[in-house]
Formats: C-alpha cells, structure tokens, sequence
C-alpha cells in the first residue's frame, strides 16, 4: 500500500476519486509525452530505426491512455483492494463466465438433439485466502432449462431439465442437483410411457451417494423396493437406480443413467403362475443416447383370433429393445405352444413363433401372421392357411387369475379342480 | 364334366395278431369342377361317400424291394362309418375349387440355429461367472466381453463415446453380419466366420432378423393416434371342399367317422412280414379304375411292430431319433429368450465399453436366462425341410400318374407325439391324452367326451399377413413343453382382446357365420399328465403320427390305471388295452439284430462332412461348447449307455423292453464329460 501511495504522491488513504484523479494525473503527463512523440513522428525526418521503435511504443501506450477505461481499470483494482480484509489480511477473488449457448445441432428447437436457452450456462468460481482462515474455493456449475430430444429423426423420449448444478466447495462435500422436468417415452417406447411414473424425478437433489476422483463426480441412488405378493399375483425383485457423473476433464462427457432392475437382476412378475420379468436401462449424455436396453418378459393364458376367437391358449412374449445408430431396434417373439381350438376353422395342436411388432398407429404389441400347418403333407392333406392376431393390452383390463378361474362364492373353482386332476399321481 | 378322383395312401399300423387292425388307408379327394368352382352335389360319388364306401372292395398289395407283388386279404372296418354325417359335413351347396398343389420354396425361407442358443447363453454367463465371480463383471475383467470385442475388431480404450453415439459403427456391424449369417435366409451360403464369436453373433443376428421383420413393420409415429383406424380385421377362410377336409386332419375319430380313414384288418399277417411296401387300391361299383396307380409306402415288420420306413434316418421304427444329439437337442433354455436377449446384449457391449471408458458406473454381466420348460429342436430343421419340399407340384404331379418312388415315413408324417418320463413316477407320461366333444351342425354331438389321443402338429410355415410375397418362417423346434398338456387347453374361463381390452369370458363368442359346421372342444384327460417341477429328472421320447392319426402302439400312464390302456390310434383301444398286457411285445432277437444293423448306418452318415457352409458354425459351436465344458462343472447325471437317462433305473424304461429300441429316449442332460 505504501509503495501505491507513493507512487501516486498520497500521503493518507484516500477516496476512490482521489485514486483516480491522482492516477488520471500520472496518466496525462504520460500522455502529453505520447502525443509529443506522435508530432516528432509525424514532423521529422527520423531514421527509419528510430522512427519504427517510436511508433511501436506509441501505439503500445495509446490504448491505456483513454480515460474511460482507466476509470474502470481503477474500479476494478478498487473491488479487488476492497477485498483485502484490513483486520485478517484475507484475499477473494471470483470469476464469472456466461458464455451464448446454442442449440446441437445449430437448428430450430423442433429438429434439435439438444434445446438450451442462449444465457443457460453459468461457471462461477470464488477463491478466497485468508491469513487466519486459510484458503478455499468455492465452484459452481450450472446448466438450466435445457431439453434433449433422442432423437429428432425418430424419437424415443424426450427429457426436460429445469437444471443440472454442480458445486464444489471447500469443507463442503461436492453436491449434485439435478432436476427433472419431466420425461415423455415416445415412438416404440411409448408403450411402458407408465413406467415414467415411477422414476422419483427429485431423487437427484442431495443423492444418497457421491463418489469424487479426480476424474469427476458421479451422484445417484440405488433402491431396492419390497416385494409385492397377493395371492397368486407377485412382483419381486423391484429395484430402481439412476446416476449422474459429472467430468472434471475434458475429454469425457456428461451422462445420467437410469434403471429400473438390471439386466442381470430383473423384476419378476408372476400372474397366475406364469412367470415373466424385465429390466429397463437408459443412459445418455447431451451428444445423444448412449445406452438403451429393454426386455419384458410374459407368459399368459389367452385367446388368440384367427377371425373368431380361440378358446385359450398358452403363449409366451418376449420383447427386447436396444439402440441401433440413431434408432431403437425392437425384437419381439410371440410363441403358442398347444392346442388351439376354433370353433368352425381349425382344431390344431401346434408350436408356432410369431414376430411381434409395434404398431405406432395405437401403440400396441402386435403378433400378427398367415400361418401354414400341414405343410409337411401336403400332397395327401393340402396345407392349411389360416390368419392369426393377438394384440396385447399393455396394463388396462389385465384379468385376475380369480376372474380366469371362475371362483365360486362357496370357495370352490371347478377349473381349478379340474386343473388339479388334470396331473398322474406322484 | 366335373372329375373326381382320390388318392388312397396306405399306412403300416401294427403287425401283432392282437390288435384290433394293422393298416389304415387314408383317402385324399380330387374334385375337378367343371369351371373354376363347383359344387359337392356335382360329384356323384363325392356327395354320398359314406354310404358308396359300404359297397367298395379294398384291395391292398405288398411286395419286396424288387420281385413279383403279391395280394395280402384285408377286412375293411367298417362299423366306424356314419352315413348321417357326411351330407351334414360336406352339404351338396358346399362350393369346390380345383385342388391346387402349393409350391412352398417358391418364396425365400428364413431360420436361425435355435439348438445352438442354448449353449450360447450358457457360455455367456460360464464366462462372466468364471471371469468375476462375487461383483459384477466390468469390461476389463470379462472374457466374454472381450472375446466379442475382438471379434468385431474393437479395443475396450479406443471407444469414446462419440464414436458409439455415431451410430455409424452399429450399421457397419450389422451389415457385416447381415454378410455372415445370409440374414438367416435358407440356402444362402454364407463366408465362413474365421472368429468363433463372429459366428455366434451371426447366428444371433439370424434370429434377430427371423423375428424383426421388416415387411410387418409400420409407418414411424411418437405418439398412438387417439382415433386410430379400427386395424384390419383378420381374414376369415372361406373353406371349399378340399380345405373343409384338411381342417379336421388333427380329428381322427371324425375322419373314421366320415370314411376318410378306414382300418383294415389283415387275415395273414406272415405274408404281412414278408412286404417291403404296401398299396391299396379302392374298387367301388361302377367306378373304373386303373389298379396299381395309388402310392406306394415302404415298411417294414420288426417283431410285432410295422412302420414305415425312414429315408432321412430320423425315425426308427416309427419314434423319433431324438436321442441322436447330431440331429436332434433337448434345450431347457428358452431358445428364442435366449437368442434376443444375448444379441441385445452383445450389441450393446460397444456402447457399454464406452459408458465404462466414460467413467460411468456399468456392468457387462449378461442377462438372466430364461426357461419354461423343454423344447426339442431338430438341428438344420429348416434346410431340411426346404429341400423336402422343393419341387412340390412336379412331385404332386408324379404321385397322381403313378410313377413316384414309394413314400417313406416322411412324407406320410402329419405330426409327433411327445411323452415324458417322470423318474418320480416312473412312467411315461402322454401329453396329448384328451376327450374330444365333437358337435356337428345339425347332426349334434358326434362325439361325446370321447377319449382321444391328439398330437401335434408338423413343421408350420409363418408369413407375413400383408405381404403374400415375403418370406417363409420355420423355426427349429419341433415340440415344447411347458407343464401343461399339448393337445387340450387349460381349464378355466377365456381371455379375449376385444377393442384394447382384455375380456373374460366363459366361452369365445359364438361365430354369426361358422365357416365349418364341425365344432370340437377338447379336455385334458384326468390322470395323465406329468409334473414339471425343479429336482425331478425327466426324459423325453416322440412317437411320429400318420395321416391318420395313428402312431406305432404302446403304453402310456394314466390311461392304464383307468382301465383304458393306450395311446391307439384316434381313440381306438391300443392292443394293451384289448390284451390288458400292458405293453408291446415285439421278438427281442429279430428287434435287437435290427437296431444293431441301424446303429451301425448310424455311425456311418456321422462319419460323412456336410458342405462347408454348415460345417463351420457346427465347428463354432463345437469350439465354444468345449470352452464350456471345460469351465462348467462336471455334473453327475446324463444318460448312460443303457437306456433311459442317468438317474433313471434303466429297467424302469419299458417302452418295448427291447434296450436297444428304449434306447430311442432322450435325456434332458448332456453326456457327462
């Protein structure tokens, strides 16, 4: 401080306009100074040496000689020396950085994988040192109101985000917030769109785990959930995860993931003794989706049409999504394996494999197929042609096996009894 | 002038003096209208053929492989016949179209290696297992993954995100296995894969594209129309003669009923034994006829058994080869869970290689395994039946002029029936025992509760609904069992989809318009079927099933203890029933001498290299099985080289109590190694 009061020929602190005016003084002689080069340049005949050397040290010192920006030159120096705490010699300083955001790719909101608001990224860092308190930072990264649309061509779901903050402090531990908005599963995952009600979308906001490296942060939750058995219907294995990581370095990329179960622990649902399950996993980064993984899996009793309906018939469904390029890629079997009776068309005992597809006009699984049995005698029998359909709901109207059974107000179901003696002894 | 003529196949039923008959001749009818459409009432005989069938003389010729012919005394079964049924079954409005031979191969057909899916999952899961047996695996420490990374020609560090994201890489891989695997079609062939885990994705993307199939697949929309077009109902047939007469093939009864099968009795049963083939010529009054132009079927007498026999080598003295592993494997793995979720899985490993480089927190263990229970697959099912049928209508054309070679067991086989042995209840146990109820249009019932054994049905082609021009689907398995019978439904209330909605109901509506005054509804039989349950050891055996309905005679549970013994043909009493012996007596020497020598060609057709296209991704498999079975731990069952399955007294096997012939059972277990 001393040296600056010297220099500035001030012998007691002073005011911010004092500050100024005595550096605007030092200023203007040197500026006198420059404009007298400027003449001698422009007047004399110099040697083309010294001639070049005066002009680079003129044109060096114009720029810092205009008086408006000295005025915030020494505004900015004020701030900096305001921070200095006279009682605690302690230092702040903070750097803020709010660059224009675009969308990706550099299209309209409609056609764009990534939607961000142009003021959406704020980077704000505070470093503090301090003779009794030491030192400490204090970082914050947060990127607010942004969607992602996986994928503009044909999308999957799409993800609203109010914001994801990151912040990192010193004697804190580091905090992940991540808000949902909202998410909407669309085109052939349109039909677990339901699914979306159990993710806890405010389940980011002071995760239950947060790993730091050096590398990055990752924040999320792993919950296992009760079973649920009533009766002859149960649902076991019930978990739901989600993460988010957070790079330090450049070369990785933001993500956040979800599941519900897992590929190698799926939920195992059980309807009137068929067993089915699933697992649902996603995980995508702003550049795009990078994971998608779905199985469901269901057994059921059911009839199928053949342009009258069957009487029942054991079917098994399998149906498996996964990305392939920008696109999800659905695989789906259907298979009946028993007798299938039609009144009026056809009584055939048969193992048959039906593809099932998505059909985007009312978002139902569908198996569909022309069907030729008795193929193999066909020059004694003729081959049978016959059409096939089974839609599948999805979750409304799904029977209960009491309904199927035809349980008897005494108790009694004589399906089941039937069912029963159906078996040899032992 | 309308023209009527019919086939007359004759089928080798039993050769024991016991049984109530030993051949059947199943009838196939020829109605040419006069115009592209007809009626019954046209065809003089046609339209009364249950009443002309009580005048007609059957005449059935036998023969050695090359000699004289000789004339073998038959007595036609006639009590079956019911004159009432036919006019009411076969109305004289009903209309007639000219019978026209399908040409099958005309289309491409479409695969994939369902018996190999099973070890596939397996060595997925061995590897994971074995590479990271407490956590679960990552990349770095799972063979599995790595394996298959290389395959494709990628290293876990050189897979950043972007490049995955791309999406460029995914096409690049499918169409690389789209070059391996022929996209499943039948009959490509394929380059040879010089990676084995390149050869088991292909076989994954065959069954990824067997069951993705682009022709079903529907315009693009993120969200359903909330009006959406009511879906195009499904097609109703309207059957004419030929294909009302086809759609009662799995009746056996009825077919008696309607004289369209009838069993004959034969008075010589030496002169029986001494026949290579048989044919039978129909002689009704008034009808001229060419003798001698009706097919020929090949057969043999072993004991008391006769069957036909069997040009592939899959039948042996009318049961499946099952036990044969190069033709056939029992799968206790859902094969096509299996497939679709090992081919996600493996698809996705890139990317999953490139969440973990990220840093983020994933796994590559593989996804649980499915399994419903048992599945028979017949290896190259598809190739096999593909080049059976290739040519149809030139053969068809052959068999009506009298100048095709004599049928085998192939051609006349309408389906198999599968029983279960149960080491618990140590029996065998049917799965298509069942009492039929059978309720004709203005006849009643025909049949009430009647007992019955169905079957099921052979290879069934699937296509797409909309597209009449796109390929045909054929899957490897043959049969499945799930725990429940395969010929009867499950009781209770029914299940339909009706307008979004799943309905309960008592029965399936009734039909406005019955397109078939025949109504069948079908119960399982009480007391016979077998218990699917963890801890049990079972083993499995097929009986092939003629045009009509017959399959060779033998003894099942269930049925016995009720007094009731046999699985007989369309209900009829098998011989044990009569006998109330229990079972089928053949002459040990002459069945042993025989299985022996069949043994021996066995041994013989394994010793043959198939093309090199096949042979590969058998040596894949072989390759990959072989690290399977060194990582897996050796179990302590299988079948031994008696009979039956290990863990089963081989002298509770008793299906013929020839060994050699019990032999025929598979078992659930690989061979111990």
């Amino acid at each position: 401080m001393d040296a600056v009061q010297d220099l500035l020929g001030l012998d007691t602190p002073s005011t911010l306009p004092d500050v100024t005016a005595a550096v605007s003084g030092i200023l203007n002689a040197i500026a006198a100074q420059v404009t007298a080069i400027q003449d001698a340049l422009r007047d004399l005949p110099l040697p083309p040496q010294v001639k070049a050397d005066l002009e680079r040290l003129s044109g060096a010192l114009a720029p810092v000689l205009q008086a408006a920006e000295i005025a915030d030159t020494i505004g900015a120096i004020a701030q900096f020396v305001n921070g200095l705490d006279p009682e605690g010699t302690a230092v702040r300083a903070r750097f803020e950085w709010t660059p224009t955001l675009t969308n990706f790719p550099d299209v309209a909101d409609d056609d764009a994988l990534f939607i961000v608001r142009p003021d959406g990224f704020r980077l704000s860092v505070e470093a503090r040192a301090s003779g009794s308190d030491g030192v400490g930072a204090d970082v914050l990264a947060e990127l607010r109101e942004f969607s992602l649309n996986l994928f503009p061509s044909a999308p999957l779901m799409r993800l609203q985000f109010d914001r994801i903050a990151f912040r990192a402090a010193t004697g804190r531990k580091p905090e992940v917030d991540v808000v949902f908005r909202g998410i909407e599963f669309v085109g052939v995952l349109g039909f677990i769109e339901t699914l979306k009600e159990l993710i806890p979308f405010d389940a980011f906001s002071d995760p239950p785990y947060v790993d730091v490296s050096t590398e990055g942060v990752t924040a999320g939750f792993d919950l296992a959930l009760p079973s649920v058995s009533v009766g002859v219907f149960s649902l076991e294995n019930i978990s739901l995860g989600a993460d988010a990581r957070i790079p330090f370095l450049g070369n990785e990329a933001l993500t956040i993931g979800f599941n519900f179960c897992t590929r190698e622990k799926p939920f195992r649902l059980t309807v009137m003794m068929i067993g089915g399950g699933g697992f649902v996993g996603i995980r995508l980064s702003p550049r795009g989706l990078v994971v998608l993984e779905m199985a469901l899996e269901a057994g059921a009793s059911l009839s199928i049409d053949l342009g009258v309906a069957s009487g029942s018939v054991s079917i098994m469904v399998g149906i498996y999504l996964r990305l392939e390029a920008d696109a999800g890629s659905l695989t789906g079997y259907f298979r009946i394996r028993g007798e299938v009776d039609v009144l009026g068309i056809i009584s055939a005992s048969i193992t048959l494999e039906l593809s099932l597809t998505y059909e985007f006009d009312t978002g139902k699984m569908v198996g569909r197929a022309s069907l030729e049995i008795e193929i193999e005698v066909l020059f004694f029998s003729g081959s049978v042609t016959v059409s096939c359909e089974r839609r599948l709901a999805g979750s409304n109207g799904d029977p209960t096996f009491r309904a199927v059974i035809g349980l008897q107000p005494n108790g009694s179901a004589p399906a089941w009894s039937t069912y029963c003696a159906a078996f040899a002894e032992a | 002038m309308a023209t009527e003529t019919w086939l007359v196949t004759a089928l080798p039923y039993s050769a024991s003096p016991a049984d109530p008959f030993h051949v059947s001749l199943f009838v196939t009818h020829r109605l040419t209208p006069d115009g592209p459409r007809g009626v019954v009432s046209d065809f003089a005989v046609t339209r009364e053929w249950t009443a002309r069938l009580r005048d007609a003389r059957i005449e059935l010729r036998g023969g050695p492989a090359s000699g004289a012919p000789f004339d073998i005394p038959v007595e036609p079964l006639f009590d079956a016949l019911d004159d009432t049924l036919w006019p009411r079954v076969f109305p004289g409005r009903l209309p007639v179209r000219p019978w026209k031979t399908p040409d099958p191969t005309a289309r491409p057909w479409q695969s994939f290696p369902a018996h190999r899916m099973q070890a596939y999952g397996m060595l997925a899961h061995a590897l994971s297992v074995a590479s990271s047996p407490v956590d679960r695996p990552r990349v770095e420490n799972n063979l599995f993954v790595n394996l298959v990374l290389q395959g494709l020609g990628m290293h876990p560090r050189e897979l950043p995100l972007a490049r995955v994201i791309d999406g460029a890489q995914d096409r690049e891989i499918s169409k690389r296995l789209d070059t391996l695997s022929g996209g499943g079609r039948v009959g490509v062939r394929t380059p040879v894969a010089q990676n084995p885990v390149l050869a088991v994705m292909a076989d994954l993307h065959a069954a990824r594209r067997f069951y993705q199939r682009t022709e079903d697949q529907s315009a693009y929309r993120d969200r359903p129309l909330d009006d959406a077009p009511a879906p195009e109902p499904v097609r109703k047939p309207t059957p004419d003669f030929h294909e009302r007469a086809r759609m009662l093939g799995d009746l056996s009864p009825l077919l008696r009923k309607l004289g369209l099968v009838i069993d004959l009795r034969v008075t010589n049963l030496a002169l029986l034994a001494r026949a290579q083939w048989i044919q039978a010529d129909l002689v009704l009054p008034r009808m001229r006829l060419t003798r001698g132009r009706q097919p020929k079927t090949t057969c043999q007498v072993v004991g008391h058994t006769f069957t036909p026999t069997s040009a592939s080598g899959d039948y042996e003295l009318g049961m499946l080869l099952v036990g044969d592993e190069k033709r056939y494997t029992v799968l206790d793995l859902d094969p096509d869970a299996t497939a679709l979720k090992l081919e996600q899985y493996t698809r996705q490993l890139p990317r999953i290689t490139a969440a973990d480089a990220n840093g983020d927190p994933v796994s590559t263990a593989p996804a649980t395994l499915r399994a419903t229970g048992f599945a028979l697959a017949r290896v190259g099912r598809a190739e096999q039946l593909h080049d059976r049928l290739d040519g149809a209508p030139a053969r068809d054309a052959s068999l009506l002029a009298g100048t095709h070679p004599p049928l085998v067991q192939e051609d006349i086989t309408r389906g198999v029936r599968l029983e279960v042995w149960d080491d618990v209840s140590r029996k065998w146990h049917s799965l298509h025992e069942r009492q039929v109820t059978v309720e004709v249009t203005g006849a009643g019932k025909v049949l009430a509760s009647e007992p019955d054994s169905g079957f099921l049905q052979g290879a069934a082609l699937t296509s797409s609904d909309s597209d009449p021009s796109g390929p045909r689907y054929a899957h490897e398995v043959v049969a499945g069992w799930d725990g429940w019978s395969l010929s009867a439904p499950r009781p209770g209330k029914v299940v339909v989809h009706k307008d979004g909605d799943e309905l309960v109901m008592d029965a399936p509506p009734p039909d406005p318009n019955p397109v078939n005054p025949v109504a069948t509804t079908s119960e399982v039989a009480p007391g016979t079927l077998p218990r699917l349950r963890y801890g049990r050891r079972y083993a499995m055996r097929a009986f092939a099933v003629d045009l009509a309905g017959n399959s060779r005679p033998h003894a099942v549970a269930g049925r016995a203890a009720q007094g009731v013994l046999g699985a007989g043909p369309g209900g009829a009493p098998a011989a044990a029933a009569v006998t109330g012996r229990g079972g089928l007596v053949i002459d040990e020497e002459t069945a042993t001498t025989h299985a022996a020598r069949r043994h021996a060609a066995r041994s013989a057709d394994a010793l043959v290299v198939p093309a090199r296209s096949k042979r590969e991704p058998a040596l894949a498999t072989d390759d990959l099985k072989a690290r399977l079975a060194a990582m897996r731990p050796v179990r302590d069952v299988g079948p031994d080289e008696k009979a039956g399955a290990r863990g089963i007294d081989p002298d509770g096997v008793r299906a013929t109590r020839v060994p050699e012939v019990d032999r025929l059972v598979s078992a659930r277990w690989p061979p111990a190694p």
